[in-house]
Protein backbone atom coordinates (compact mmCIF):
# COMPACT_ATOMS: atom_id res chain seq x y z
CA UNK A 1 0.00 0.00 0.00
CA UNK A 2 3.03 2.25 0.30
CA UNK A 3 3.12 2.77 -3.45
CA UNK A 4 -0.55 3.61 -3.71
CA UNK A 5 -1.92 7.11 -3.87
CA UNK A 6 -2.43 8.09 -0.26
CA UNK A 7 -5.61 9.97 -1.02
CA UNK A 8 -7.33 7.54 -3.34
CA UNK A 9 -6.24 4.38 -1.59
CA UNK A 10 -4.92 1.38 -3.43
CA UNK A 11 -6.78 2.09 -6.69
CA UNK A 12 -4.81 4.84 -8.36
CA UNK A 13 -1.06 4.88 -8.74
CA UNK A 14 0.31 8.38 -8.50
CA UNK A 15 3.43 10.39 -8.67
CA UNK A 16 4.17 11.07 -5.06
CA UNK A 17 6.81 13.63 -4.20
CA UNK A 18 9.71 12.29 -2.18
CA UNK A 19 8.82 14.51 0.78
CA UNK A 20 5.25 13.18 0.84
CA UNK A 21 6.53 9.62 0.67
CA UNK A 22 8.83 10.35 3.54
CA UNK A 23 5.98 11.89 5.53
CA UNK A 24 3.90 8.80 4.86
CA UNK A 25 6.66 6.42 5.85
CA UNK A 26 7.29 8.37 9.02
CA UNK A 27 3.55 8.58 9.71
CA UNK A 28 3.26 4.82 9.49
CA UNK A 29 6.18 4.41 11.85
CA UNK A 30 4.90 7.01 14.29
CA UNK A 31 1.38 5.60 14.27
CA UNK A 32 2.34 2.01 15.00
CA UNK A 33 0.23 0.52 17.75
CA UNK A 34 1.55 1.17 21.21
CA UNK A 35 1.07 -1.45 23.92
CA UNK A 36 -2.01 -1.01 26.06
CA UNK A 37 -1.29 0.32 29.54
CA UNK A 38 -0.35 -2.25 32.14
CA UNK A 39 -3.46 -3.67 33.78
CA UNK A 40 -5.94 -2.25 31.26
CA UNK A 41 -7.67 -5.62 30.86
CA UNK A 42 -7.96 -6.08 34.62
CA UNK A 43 -9.43 -2.61 35.07
CA UNK A 44 -11.91 -3.18 32.25
CA UNK A 45 -12.93 -6.51 33.75
CA UNK A 46 -13.39 -4.87 37.16
CA UNK A 47 -15.66 -2.22 35.68
CA UNK A 48 -17.60 -4.87 33.76
CA UNK A 49 -18.05 -6.90 36.96
CA UNK A 50 -19.15 -3.83 38.94
CA UNK A 51 -21.67 -2.90 36.27
CA UNK A 52 -22.95 -6.46 36.08
CA UNK A 53 -23.44 -6.44 39.85
CA UNK A 54 -25.52 -3.26 39.67
CA UNK A 55 -27.51 -4.73 36.78
CA UNK A 56 -28.12 -7.94 38.73
CA UNK A 57 -29.35 -5.95 41.73
CA UNK A 58 -31.66 -3.95 39.48
CA UNK A 59 -32.87 -7.13 37.81
CA UNK A 60 -33.52 -8.75 41.21
CA UNK A 61 -35.57 -5.80 42.38
CA UNK A 62 -37.44 -5.64 39.08
CA UNK A 63 -38.12 -9.37 39.19
CA UNK A 64 -39.33 -9.11 42.80
CA UNK A 65 -41.71 -6.34 41.82
CA UNK A 66 -42.93 -8.21 38.76
CA UNK A 67 -43.33 -11.51 40.68
CA UNK A 68 -45.27 -9.87 43.48
CA UNK A 69 -47.15 -7.52 41.24
CA UNK A 70 -50.42 -9.41 41.66
CA UNK A 71 -50.00 -9.58 45.45
CA UNK A 72 -49.18 -5.89 45.53
CA UNK A 73 -52.30 -5.08 43.53
CA UNK A 74 -54.48 -7.15 45.87
CA UNK A 75 -52.92 -5.55 48.91
CA UNK A 76 -53.49 -2.10 47.52
CA UNK A 77 -57.09 -3.00 46.66
CA UNK A 78 -57.74 -4.43 50.13
CA UNK A 79 -56.21 -1.36 51.76
CA UNK A 80 -58.38 0.91 49.62
CA UNK A 81 -61.49 -1.10 50.46
CA UNK A 82 -60.61 -1.04 54.13
CA UNK A 83 -60.15 2.71 54.08
CA UNK A 84 -63.36 3.20 52.15
CA UNK A 85 -65.41 0.87 54.36
CA UNK A 86 -63.79 2.19 57.52
CA UNK A 87 -64.66 5.73 56.54
CA UNK A 88 -68.17 4.71 55.59
CA UNK A 89 -68.72 2.85 58.86
CA UNK A 90 -67.50 5.82 60.88
CA UNK A 91 -69.94 8.03 58.98
CA UNK A 92 -72.84 5.63 59.54
CA UNK A 93 -71.98 5.36 63.24
CA UNK A 94 -71.89 9.14 63.58
CA UNK A 95 -75.27 9.55 61.85
CA UNK A 96 -76.73 6.83 64.07
CA UNK A 97 -75.45 8.59 67.18
CA UNK A 98 -76.97 11.90 66.06
CA UNK A 99 -80.30 10.19 65.37
CA UNK A 100 -80.28 8.61 68.85
CA UNK A 101 -79.56 11.99 70.41
CA UNK A 102 -82.40 13.59 68.47
CA UNK A 103 -84.83 10.83 69.50
CA UNK A 104 -83.86 11.15 73.17
CA UNK A 105 -84.35 14.92 73.01
CA UNK A 106 -87.75 14.40 71.41
CA UNK A 107 -88.79 11.92 74.14
CA UNK A 108 -87.75 14.31 76.89
CA UNK A 109 -89.71 17.12 75.20
CA UNK A 110 -92.78 14.88 74.94
CA UNK A 111 -92.50 13.80 78.60
CA UNK A 112 -92.23 17.42 79.67
CA UNK A 113 -95.23 18.32 77.60
CA UNK A 114 -97.30 15.48 79.12
CA UNK A 115 -96.27 16.41 82.63
CA UNK A 116 -97.12 20.03 81.94
CA UNK A 117 -100.50 19.03 80.59
CA UNK A 118 -101.23 16.86 83.67
CA UNK A 119 -100.25 19.64 86.03
CA UNK A 120 -102.49 22.12 84.17
CA UNK A 121 -105.38 19.64 84.48
CA UNK A 122 -104.81 19.24 88.22
CA UNK A 123 -104.62 23.00 88.60
CA UNK A 124 -107.89 23.52 86.74
CA UNK A 125 -109.66 20.79 88.77
CA UNK A 126 -108.49 22.38 92.00
CA UNK A 127 -109.79 25.79 90.91
CA UNK A 128 -113.15 24.34 90.02
CA UNK A 129 -113.54 22.31 93.26
CA UNK A 130 -114.68 25.36 95.37
CA UNK A 131 -113.05 23.94 98.51
CA UNK A 132 -112.01 26.96 100.72
CA UNK A 133 -108.90 25.16 101.92
CA UNK A 134 -107.82 24.46 98.35
CA UNK A 135 -108.63 28.06 97.35
CA UNK A 136 -106.46 29.26 100.21
CA UNK A 137 -103.61 27.02 99.08
CA UNK A 138 -103.94 28.23 95.49
CA UNK A 139 -103.80 31.83 96.63
CA UNK A 140 -100.59 31.12 98.44
CA UNK A 141 -98.92 29.83 95.23
CA UNK A 142 -99.83 32.93 93.16
CA UNK B 1 -21.69 -13.02 19.14
CA UNK B 2 -21.84 -14.11 22.74
CA UNK B 3 -18.78 -14.40 24.94
CA UNK B 4 -17.98 -15.65 28.39
CA UNK B 5 -16.00 -13.48 30.76
CA UNK B 6 -12.86 -15.34 29.73
CA UNK B 7 -13.53 -14.79 26.03
CA UNK B 8 -14.26 -11.13 26.66
CA UNK B 9 -10.97 -10.85 28.54
CA UNK B 10 -9.22 -12.29 25.46
CA UNK B 11 -10.93 -9.71 23.24
CA UNK B 12 -9.72 -6.91 25.52
CA UNK B 13 -6.21 -8.39 25.47
CA UNK B 14 -6.26 -8.70 21.68
CA UNK B 15 -7.65 -5.30 20.80
CA UNK B 16 -6.50 -3.31 23.84
CA UNK B 17 -3.43 -2.05 22.01
CA UNK B 18 -5.40 -1.02 18.91
CA UNK B 19 -8.13 0.82 20.83
CA UNK B 20 -5.65 2.51 23.15
CA UNK B 21 -3.44 3.55 20.21
CA UNK B 22 -6.33 5.13 18.32
CA UNK B 23 -7.47 6.96 21.45
CA UNK B 24 -3.93 8.07 22.35
CA UNK B 25 -3.23 9.45 18.86
CA UNK B 26 -6.53 11.29 18.81
CA UNK B 27 -6.65 12.72 22.34
CA UNK B 28 -2.89 12.98 22.89
CA UNK B 29 -3.20 12.28 26.59
CA UNK B 30 -2.26 8.95 28.13
CA UNK B 31 -4.76 9.09 31.01
CA UNK B 32 -7.63 10.27 28.87
CA UNK B 33 -6.78 7.66 26.22
CA UNK B 34 -6.99 4.87 28.78
CA UNK B 35 -10.29 6.25 30.06
CA UNK B 36 -11.63 6.24 26.50
CA UNK B 37 -10.32 2.70 25.91
CA UNK B 38 -12.01 1.43 29.08
CA UNK B 39 -15.29 3.09 28.11
CA UNK B 40 -15.09 1.58 24.63
CA UNK B 41 -14.60 -1.94 25.99
CA UNK B 42 -17.35 -1.44 28.54
CA UNK B 43 -19.65 -0.44 25.70
CA UNK B 44 -18.45 -3.43 23.71
CA UNK B 45 -19.48 -5.74 26.55
CA UNK B 46 -23.09 -4.60 26.10
CA UNK B 47 -22.91 -4.67 22.31
CA UNK B 48 -21.15 -7.99 21.90
CA UNK B 49 -24.31 -10.10 21.44
CA UNK B 50 -25.17 -7.91 18.43
CA UNK B 51 -21.79 -8.30 16.74
CA UNK B 52 -21.44 -11.21 14.35
CA UNK B 53 -17.74 -11.91 13.84
CA UNK B 54 -14.21 -10.94 14.82
CA UNK B 55 -14.03 -8.58 11.83
CA UNK B 56 -17.26 -6.98 12.95
CA UNK B 57 -15.82 -6.57 16.45
CA UNK B 58 -12.62 -5.00 15.08
CA UNK B 59 -14.54 -2.59 12.83
CA UNK B 60 -16.93 -1.75 15.69
CA UNK B 61 -14.00 -1.09 18.04
CA UNK B 62 -12.25 1.21 15.55
CA UNK B 63 -15.44 3.14 14.89
CA UNK B 64 -16.43 3.53 18.55
CA UNK B 65 -12.86 4.29 19.66
CA UNK B 66 -12.67 7.06 17.04
CA UNK B 67 -16.03 8.54 18.01
CA UNK B 68 -15.46 8.32 21.76
CA UNK B 69 -12.03 9.90 21.38
CA UNK B 70 -13.52 12.78 19.40
CA UNK B 71 -16.25 13.11 22.05
CA UNK B 72 -13.62 13.16 24.80
CA UNK B 73 -11.64 15.76 22.90
CA UNK B 74 -14.68 17.94 22.45
CA UNK B 75 -15.49 17.62 26.13
CA UNK B 76 -12.01 18.48 27.22
CA UNK B 77 -11.33 20.91 24.41
CA UNK B 78 -7.72 19.78 24.47
CA UNK B 79 -7.23 21.10 21.00
CA UNK B 80 -10.12 23.10 19.53
CA UNK B 81 -10.96 22.32 15.90
CA UNK B 82 -9.35 24.56 13.32
CA UNK B 83 -6.99 26.20 15.77
CA UNK B 84 -3.87 25.06 13.98
CA UNK B 85 -4.87 25.20 10.33
CA UNK B 86 -2.10 27.72 9.77
CA UNK B 87 1.58 27.14 9.91
CA UNK B 88 2.88 27.72 13.38
CA UNK B 89 5.84 30.09 12.91
CA UNK B 90 7.06 29.40 16.41
CA UNK B 91 7.44 25.71 15.68
CA UNK B 92 10.98 24.77 16.61
CA UNK B 93 12.30 21.74 14.72
CA UNK B 94 15.44 21.67 16.81
CA UNK B 95 13.42 20.81 19.88
CA UNK B 96 11.81 17.81 18.21
CA UNK B 97 14.30 16.46 15.71
CA UNK B 98 16.16 14.53 18.35
CA UNK B 99 18.41 11.65 17.47
CA UNK B 100 17.50 8.86 15.12
CA UNK B 101 14.06 7.42 14.41
CA UNK B 102 12.64 7.96 17.89
CA UNK B 103 13.10 11.70 17.60
CA UNK B 104 11.52 11.78 14.16
CA UNK B 105 8.53 9.78 15.38
CA UNK B 106 8.06 12.13 18.29
CA UNK B 107 8.25 15.07 15.91
CA UNK B 108 5.70 13.48 13.59
CA UNK B 109 3.41 12.74 16.54
CA UNK B 110 3.67 16.33 17.73
CA UNK B 111 2.89 17.65 14.29
CA UNK B 112 -0.04 15.25 14.09
CA UNK B 113 -1.39 16.50 17.40
CA UNK B 114 -1.29 20.03 16.04
CA UNK B 115 -3.69 19.12 13.21
CA UNK B 116 -7.44 19.67 13.46
CA UNK B 117 -9.31 16.71 14.99
CA UNK B 118 -11.06 15.56 11.82
CA UNK B 119 -7.83 15.51 9.78
CA UNK B 120 -5.97 13.82 12.60
CA UNK B 121 -8.62 11.10 12.87
CA UNK B 122 -8.46 10.38 9.16
CA UNK B 123 -4.65 10.24 9.17
CA UNK B 124 -4.60 7.96 12.21
CA UNK B 125 -7.04 5.57 10.57
CA UNK B 126 -5.21 5.73 7.22
CA UNK B 127 -1.66 5.27 8.45
CA UNK B 128 -2.14 3.76 11.89
CA UNK B 129 -4.87 1.29 10.99
CA UNK B 130 -4.05 0.99 7.29
CA UNK B 131 -7.64 1.61 6.21
CA UNK B 132 -8.67 2.76 2.73
CA UNK B 133 -10.58 6.04 2.40
CA UNK B 134 -13.78 4.02 1.88
CA UNK B 135 -13.18 2.08 5.08
CA UNK B 136 -12.38 5.31 6.91
CA UNK B 137 -15.63 6.81 5.63
CA UNK B 138 -17.52 3.82 7.06
CA UNK B 139 -15.68 4.20 10.34
CA UNK B 140 -16.15 7.93 10.82
CA UNK B 141 -19.53 8.14 9.12
CA UNK B 142 -18.31 10.90 6.78
CA UNK B 143 -18.69 10.85 2.98
CA UNK B 144 -15.72 9.39 1.10
CA UNK B 145 -15.10 12.76 -0.58
CA UNK B 146 -14.82 14.42 2.84
CA UNK B 147 -12.38 11.75 3.99
CA UNK B 148 -10.23 12.26 0.89
CA UNK B 149 -10.31 16.00 1.41
CA UNK B 150 -9.27 15.62 5.06
CA UNK B 151 -6.48 13.27 4.01
CA UNK B 152 -5.21 15.65 1.36
CA UNK B 153 -5.37 18.71 3.60
CA UNK B 154 -3.89 16.83 6.54
CA UNK B 155 -0.96 15.58 4.49
CA UNK B 156 -0.38 19.02 2.98
CA UNK B 157 -0.37 20.58 6.41
CA UNK B 158 1.98 17.91 7.73
CA UNK B 159 4.28 18.40 4.75
CA UNK B 160 4.38 22.13 5.34
CA UNK B 161 4.95 21.74 9.03
CA UNK B 162 7.42 18.96 8.62
CA UNK B 163 9.43 20.22 5.67
CA UNK B 164 12.14 21.69 7.82
CA UNK B 165 12.20 18.78 10.24
CA UNK B 166 12.30 16.20 7.48
CA UNK B 167 15.07 18.01 5.65
CA UNK B 168 17.05 18.03 8.86
CA UNK B 169 16.25 14.35 9.25
CA UNK B 170 17.29 13.49 5.67
CA UNK B 171 20.50 15.45 6.07
CA UNK B 172 21.14 13.91 9.48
Amino acid sequence: MDEANPINGAGEPAEIPAETQLVEVELRKALRHVPAPEGLTARVMERVAAREQVRTQRRTFASFVSTHKRAAWWTALAASLLLFLGGDMAYVYRVHELQKQAEAREQVDRAMELANRALAQVHSNMERSGDPFVQFALNLTK
Amino acid sequence: MTATQEQFREIVDTYGSMVFSIALRLVGDHGLAEEVAQDVFLELHSWLPRLESDDHVRHWLRRVATHRSMDALRRRRVRPEGQSEEWDEKYDPASTSGNGNGGMEVAIERMLMSLPESQRAVLVLRYGEDLTPEEIAKTTGDPVATVKSHLQRGLQLLRRKGAVVLKEYVRG
